[in-house]
């Protein structure tokens, strides 16, 4: 009785992984699948600017006002997945790429960001061999490194409104837009100030992780390796976000941090717009993130000082 | 841990099939290791908490035990309400009353300087503070004998599938299991499979994808009004269930996979006729707490109308109370304490009318206006439970009624609709299963299946959850309680 049942049950097994690897194959022979978007082949030789952040970048920079660009930002990227984003992107030796435009805010060493496994679009640029080598096990990535890889037909509705594209993107817009005009309400600004704060920075404060640094030096060997010019980034935040995170992330402190950081790398430029819109309420969705408005106001502005850079013109 | 991780799918069979090939004496250790490991996955500092707990209700419940006298015994039992209720002050209560305090002084314009405690909130710390006093308490009146065992007792306090989020389990009906020698059972595997396997539908097909609506409402309550509050508040109506519902669900499959027998906490609540009926059959094991602990102790139904109702009201506003550190709690609670006391007293009103308007071959429809009315009831209650604040709750009340259009556009406007569709499509199938079971539960017909049947049922299954569950790890809505 006993060896039936487990007969069975290895006969169910087997046959669980035959039946999911059938839908795999379908699903992938269909198509329909929304995380090809993140193949690093589809940047292949098409862009000059690769910019690596999260969603401060996602939502901040327009590729198509910067023009040749490619925003393989995410949201809630930390260093170690744009570490290994910007190597997938040069595994498939992109031609005309020259510059990397890299997020360096102050929540951007956080512990917080370590551990930022949940969202997992990216997970298939992940080289988990590296990772494990590098920064021990580390159980969270390899759990959404399976599911990209082994159940790749999971969450199938959200595979669908990928490839219908559109449904729903305007009434998702239209949510947004209402979301910035709560942001105009002061009970509601200091709620979400205060929720902001809390997502990037508590309840441990540790704002400088050395994991995050290690990748975060990773990042610019790399680009030095390959001759790429790298230029980081802070992107615009809005006054009372700012002021908000102050106390628990002190500008003089994280600049110095960076400065001491950034002197082994004297190739890099720092560009600081974090108080740039500091008087523009209006250009953010929420406190740290640039709407549509101001995303295109602060890309024309980044622009410019590229193009500076780049010409050798910028002091 | 949560269960919806991959870390359980790989934690889960290697403690099951360790549980079966160590020896039956080193059982509770395994068990114990592996609860602690379960919660320490979460902060593990915390479990200090738990182990505290544990050993001053096992050394006050051993007290009680050695001595007849009342006066002891009491000063033991104030000890262990003492200690766990502290705990739980400390941590979940603190901050709200100091808060409310504060607003007190500051609006008679008073100096008031005790500042804010910055900890985070134990996860469970309401479901283990809740069963390890049912345990003390019982010790208290004579109902057990004081667990001599501490390896026994510290798993029955953190036993990992019901340690964060329940059932509230008893101690006269845990404890005695763990002494049991329990054998691999294959009935008891499929079985326990198939109803963890209803809680990941309930949770990753329905709650998590029905959340983001009902975040995107509750959480911008000026920028929604008419129907997308509505079936924001359904939303929510069916999430909170098929969140805590399904938490139970893979609590109690877990648990019987190993051997064990939990308490059934929920039984189709939105199916009750009256309010009472909702709270015989909505987190059966926190309702049955409060009736075994605090109702009955209070005079239960034998006393004067009026002491009964102020007898219902404290146990309701402390219900809601149990659920969280906000005016929004104590508000739903206070509403379902007037709900009942509502129903009590137009009882017999309500009963003569139905008896001289509503005749037999009617009956049914009247059951279903009843359920349809019960429901309703429970539904507005919700909205304080999910709302962000009182006042939010009336914007959304107000919201729901102004601007009100069935025709409205702007209803799919907070979710992707493909992802809300594939909900509505979940509780469709879960409702279909709740009426085909009040018949004949759903695993003895799938049993009954001949083997090519059943495997095919078992993989349409499982490849439902996969492909249509959503797996962004969100947590159970209960942990935060």
């Amino acid at each position: 009785m006993r060896m039936r049942n487990t007969i069975a049950a290895a006969a169910f097994v087997a046959g669980f992984f035959l039946l999911n690897a059938l839908i795999q194959h379908v699903q992938l022979a269909a198509g329909i699948d929304q995380y090809s978007q993140f193949d690093p082949k589809l940047y292949e030789d098409r862009y000059r600017r690769l910019v690596l952040g999260d969603s401060h970048a996602v939502c901040g920079i327009l590729p198509d006002v910067l023009g040749d660009t490619a925003n393989y930002s995410g949201l809630g990227d930390g260093y170690m997945v744009s570490y290994y984003k910007l190597e997938g992107v040069l595994d498939t030796e992109p031609q005309q790429l020259e510059t990397v435009i890299l997020q360096v805010d102050r929540h951007s060493f956080a512990l917080h960001r370590v551990n930022q496994y949940g969202y997992g679009l990216w997970a298939r640029s992940i080289d988990f061999a590296d990772l494990s080598r590098y920064n021990g096990p580390q159980w969270g990535y390899f759990c959404q490194y399976l599911r990209f890889h082994v159940f790749t037909y999971a969450d199938l509705p959200d595979h669908l409104a990928y490839i219908v594209g559109g449904v729903g993107a305007k009434e998702r817009n239209d949510a947004l837009t209402n979301w910035m005009r709560n942001f105009a309400e002061a009970p509601l600004k200091d709620a979400l100030v205060e929720q902001r704060i809390e997502d990037h920075i508590l309840p441990e404060e540790r704002w400088w992780e050395d994991e995050m640094v290690d990748y975060f030096r990773r990042i610019l060997e790399l680009c030095r390796a390959r001759g790429l010019r790298v230029v980081a980034v802070r992107f615009p935040v809005s006054k009372p976000y700012s002021d908000a995170l102050d106390p628990h992330v002190p500008p003089e402190e994280f600049d110095a941090a960076l400065h001491g950081l950034l002197a082994d790398y004297p190739e890099v430029t720092v560009l600081d717009y974090s108080r740039l819109f500091a008087d523009r309420d209006d250009y953010f969705v929420d406190p740290n993130h640039l709407n549509v408005v101001g995303s295109r106001a602060f890309t024309v502005r980044l622009r410019d000082d590229l193009a500076a850079i780049e010409a050798g013109t910028r002091p | 841990m949560l269960f919806n991780s991959f870390q359980f799918l790989a934690f889960f069979p290697i403690v099951a099939a360790l549980y079966f090939l160590v020896p039956f004496r080193r059982r509770w250790l395994l068990l114990l290791a592996a609860s602690y490991l379960f919660y320490m996955c979460w902060r593990p500092g915390y479990i200090l908490l738990i182990i505290a707990s544990t050993l001053i209700d096992y050394v006050a419940a051993l007290e009680m035990g050695k001595t007849e006298s009342r006066a002891k015994r009491r000063l033991y039992l104030v000890l262990s309400l003492c200690t766990n209720l502290g705990l739980l002050f400390s941590f979940k209560y603190f901050n709200f009353f100091n808060e409310s305090v504060k607003a007190f002084f500051e609006f008679y314009g008073l100096p008031y300087e005790v500042p804010m405690l910055k900890v985070l909130l134990p996860v469970g710390i309401s479901f283990y503070t809740f069963q390890t006093l049912s345990y003390t308490i019982d010790v208290y009146r004579g109902a057990r004998e004081p667990e001599r065992h501490l390896g026994y007792f510290a798993l029955y306090v953190a036993f990992f599938p019901q340690l964060v989020a329940g059932p509230i389990e008893r101690s006269t009906h845990l404890l005695p299991q763990f002494f049991e020698k329990h054998r691999f059972d294959m009935d008891r595997l499929r079985s326990g499979l198939l109803q963890m396997g209803c809680g990941f539908f309930k949770k990753l097909i329905i709650a998590d994808r029905l959340a983001v609506y009902v975040n995107e409402v509750y959480n911008n309550p000026m920028d929604y009004e008419g129907l997308p509050v509505l079936v924001a508040t359904y939303c929510f109506a069916f999430q909170i269930f098929c969140d805590f519902s399904g938490y139970s669900d893979i609590a109690i499959g877990t648990a019987r996979i190993l051997g064990f027998d939990i308490m059934k906490n929920f039984n189709t609540p939105y199916y009750a006729k009256s309010i009472g009926e909702f709270w015989r059959r909505w987190h059966i094991s926190l309702s049955t707490w409060f009736r075994d602990y605090l109702y009955i102790p209070l005079g239960g139904n034998r006393v004067r109308r009026r002491r009964l109702y102020g007898n219902l009201m404290i146990v309701f506003v402390l219900s809601g109370l149990w659920h969280g550190a906000n005016w929004t709690f104590l508000f739903w609670g206070a509403l379902h304490g007037c709900y009942l006391i509502a129903g009590i007293v137009t009882g017999p009103i309500r009963h003569r009318l139905a008896e001289r308007f509503v005749p037999a071959r009617f009956e049914p429809v009247h059951r279903l206006v009843q359920i349809a009315i019960t429901f309703h009831l429970v539904l507005l209650s919700w909205v304080f439970f999910r709302a962000n604040s009182i006042t939010d709750a009336f914007v959304l009340l107000r919201g729901m009624v102004h601007g009100f259009s069935l025709a409205d556009p702007n209803v799919l406007a907070p979710v992707e609709p493909f992802s809300f569709l594939t909900a509505v499509a979940g509780i469709v199938a879960m409702e279909c299963v709740h009426l085909a079971q009040r018949r004949r539960p759903l695993a003895d017909r799938l049993f009954a299946l001949p083997l090519p049947l059943r495997w095919a049922a078992y993989y349409l299954f499982i490849f439902a959850i996969i492909a249509f569950g959503t797996f962004t790890t969100e947590e159970f809505i209960y942990f935060q309680f």
